[in-house]
């Protein structure tokens, strides 16, 4: 057990996932509340052809540029979603699932594309099936630094917006008439949210990340109802998952870091909903 | 190769006759949950019959689908979180479950993630049965089931989605209805595996129906709409992917997205429609300011004198020049050069007449 604790991997791959998941718990927060837990969902497949076309334009697998692909391509598929749904009779979760096949078939178009052209032939693409599934255990000292940064950077935005956010989340017309610009509040939520799901793609995967943001949330809200408590416990979750599902995926030869921790976090989750303080126990008891 | 085609088109066929249904009723998300967590259905059976051709896989993963939508409803009504968010803890968890199996037990078998995403109908026409390729015969099969699901139940399905109360008052079981459009859809997902992957599937039940929505007026129109968008999608994916030598599903679902956004633009109430009608607008008030202008005006030379009307109008020359060019053409206006200025035509008399009324 302390051979694995002791082990650069590991403590690589859980100081890159914890950071990870407690800034996107966090931030996921503000979003589950916002209504826009699935929007996560869709964003978190189509970064996917970005990554692919920042490969393609700059002949490199460096995670800076990648990332940044991912963004842009990100934040494009989010106009679109917006540009669906403002301007016809079409329902959220219908452009949600437009915009999420179409980006990630156009990624799996580019990337069949980049397989075995000459053009390309001479740079290894290894690393990018990755980026589907996520491969924490190539995560690198790099990879961890630039997670942290971003990491404090998003933090430090939610710390100096936190009244902000917080109030024009549970009541726009408030802020509103508090002078708060909503617009400008739900803009930084988003490249918040966006950037979270592009870093961790490379950890946990286009499919699953946008999970980081929304199970810890969910199981904090069966503990309580108080915003500054449940940012607390959604990150004690997620840290917590992801240092588990790490260890085991570390221990156990052949498990893969995102869907362990994941698992782990959805197992803390049905925990908690069972045995909450808002959980189907405790409602028996009150009966 | 052409075989290929005929796969996807069978299979944007049976996803496609359902697909009005599963947009109507907001289940869109749902049906990518549905076909995310079949994965698990599969992995489980697998483990169980150890045959990657069984019968009993393809009816494992399709229950599979049908436990992650009962939980999902039995989550959101036990109020422990919203529909939404029920929904995306369920299939991540179920998706998880299944790669960590996959990963773990089955890294040299033919069970691959990635084929699950992305299928890959280019090896469709390699199996047959009845020398036709089995993916062909079993999507048709499929389609017809579905076909005679949505004949046999329209009624009850076209009431159930839209008006709920009405459709209990009348007795309809509108949970039985439910339950056997998401088995379906289940069915479908799991059939469509092989062939084209989860990615194109979920494309194919929700592009073909929103596009079919935006240009349909009854129910009907809108599911035949929906089986046509269906096929030329298919037949545009497939051959801008057999010329570029790339991936023809992911092709196929990309041309879904454009033909959504194209027809967000150019549909009946779409945002090109809503423009033009702004400027037509926009320059009919600026033809009936002239009008009544002139009128309140009649034969005053410092209003309405050729060069002195865009001052009194309170515009640039370019603009007014224009409008009165446009008038003049339509034969409301006319110029009167013996004294410099713009009169009415008769026409144009009587219309600004008919304005003040």
């Amino acid at each position: 057990m302390s051979n694995i604790l002791f082990s650069y991997d590991f403590q690589v791959v859980a100081l890159g996932t914890m950071i990870l998941a407690m800034s996107s718990a966090v931030v996921g927060c503000f979003s589950v509340y916002k209504g826009q837990s699935l929007i996560g969902d869709a964003i978190g497949h189509s970064t996917f052809p970005g990554i692919i076309l920042a490969f393609m334009f700059f002949q490199s697998k460096n995670p800076i540029l990648l990332t940044i692909g991912a963004i842009i391509s990100g934040g494009l598929a989010y106009k679109i979603i917006q540009l669906i749904e403002s301007n016809s009779k079409i329902k959220l979760d219908a452009a949600l699932a437009i915009v999420l096949t179409g980006f990630f078939g156009f990624g799996l178009a580019l990337k069949s594309y980049i397989q075995g052209h000459p053009q390309y032939s001479n740079i290894s693409q290894s690393g990018l099936k990755g980026y589907i599934f996520g491969v924490a255990a190539f995560i690198t000292k790099a990879d961890v630094l630039i997670i942290a940064i971003f990491s404090i950077f998003v933090l430090v935005l939610v710390f100096i917006f936190y009244e902000e956010l917080v109030i024009s989340t549970f009541d726009k017309n408030y802020a509103k008439t508090i002078g708060i610009n909503n617009k400008i509040i739900d803009l930084i939520l988003l490249i918040m949210m966006i950037t979270l799901i592009s870093l961790g793609l490379k950890s946990v995967g286009a499919i699953l990340i946008s999970s980081f943001l929304l199970i810890p949330c969910i199981c904090a809200n069966q503990y309580s109802k108080n915003i500054k408590n449940v940012l607390f416990i959604s990150m004690f979750v997620g840290a917590i998952s992801s240092f588990l599902g790490s260890y085991f995926s570390s221990a156990i030869k052949g498990f893969s870091t995102g869907p362990m921790i994941i698992l782990f976090m959805c197992f803390f989750t049905i925990f908690s909903m069972l045995f909450g303080k808002y959980g189907i126990f405790k409602r028996f008891i009150k009966l | 190769m052409i075989e290929v085609l005929f796969v996807l088109i069978a299979t944007s066929l049976a996803c496609s006759i359902l697909g009005p249904f599963i947009v109507l009723r907001n289940l869109s998300m749902m049906a990518d949950a549905l076909s995310h967590s079949v994965l698990l259905g599969i992995v489980l059976a697998f483990i169980l019959v150890g045959d990657l051709n069984s019968i009993f896989l393809s009816l494992n993963a399709a229950v599979f689908g049908v436990i992650t939508v009962y939980f999902v409803e039995l989550l959101s009504k036990k109020r422990l979180v919203k529909h939404e968010d029920a929904l995306g803890i369920v299939f991540p968890m179920f998706f998880s479950l299944a790669v960590v199996i996959i990963t773990k037990m089955f890294r040299n078998a033919h069970l691959d993630v990635d084929i699950v995403l992305m299928g890959n109908p280019l090896f469709a026409p390699f199996i047959r049965i009845f020398n036709l390729p089995k993916s062909l015969v079993l999507m048709s099969v499929v389609f017809f089931i579905n076909l005679i699901f949505v004949i046999l139940f329209f009624k009850e399905l076209k009431i159930s989605t839209f008006d709920k109360e009405f459709a209990m008052l009348n007795k309809i079981k509108i949970n039985r209805i439910y339950y056997s459009l998401m088995t379906l859809t289940s069915i479908t997902c799991v059939s469509a595996f092989d062939s084209v992957g989860a990615i194109l599937v979920i494309s194919l039940f929700v592009c073909p129906s929103v596009v079919a929505y935006l240009f349909s007026k009854s129910l009907k129109q809108m599911i035949v709409l929906s089986l046509i968008f269906g096929i030329i999608n298919c037949i545009i994916g497939y051959y801008i992917g057999i010329s570029l030598n790339v991936s023809i599903t992911g092709v196929c679902s990309f041309t879904g997205m454009l033909m959504c956004v194209i027809a967000v633009f150019i549909n009946r109430n779409g945002i090109i429609y809503k423009v033009l009608k702004n400027i037509k607008n926009r320059n009919k008030i600026m033809h009936d300011l002239i009008l009544i202008h002139i009128f309140k005006h009649n034969k005053n030379f410092n209003e309405l004198g050729y060069n002195s009307i865009h001052e009194h109008l309170n515009w640039k020359k370019e603009l007014s020049d224009k409008f009165l060019n446009d008038l003049i053409v339509s034969g409301y206006v006319v110029k009167d050069d013996s004294l410099g200025i713009y009169q009415l035509s008769q026409s144009g008399l009587s219309y600004v007449r008919m304005l003040l009324r």
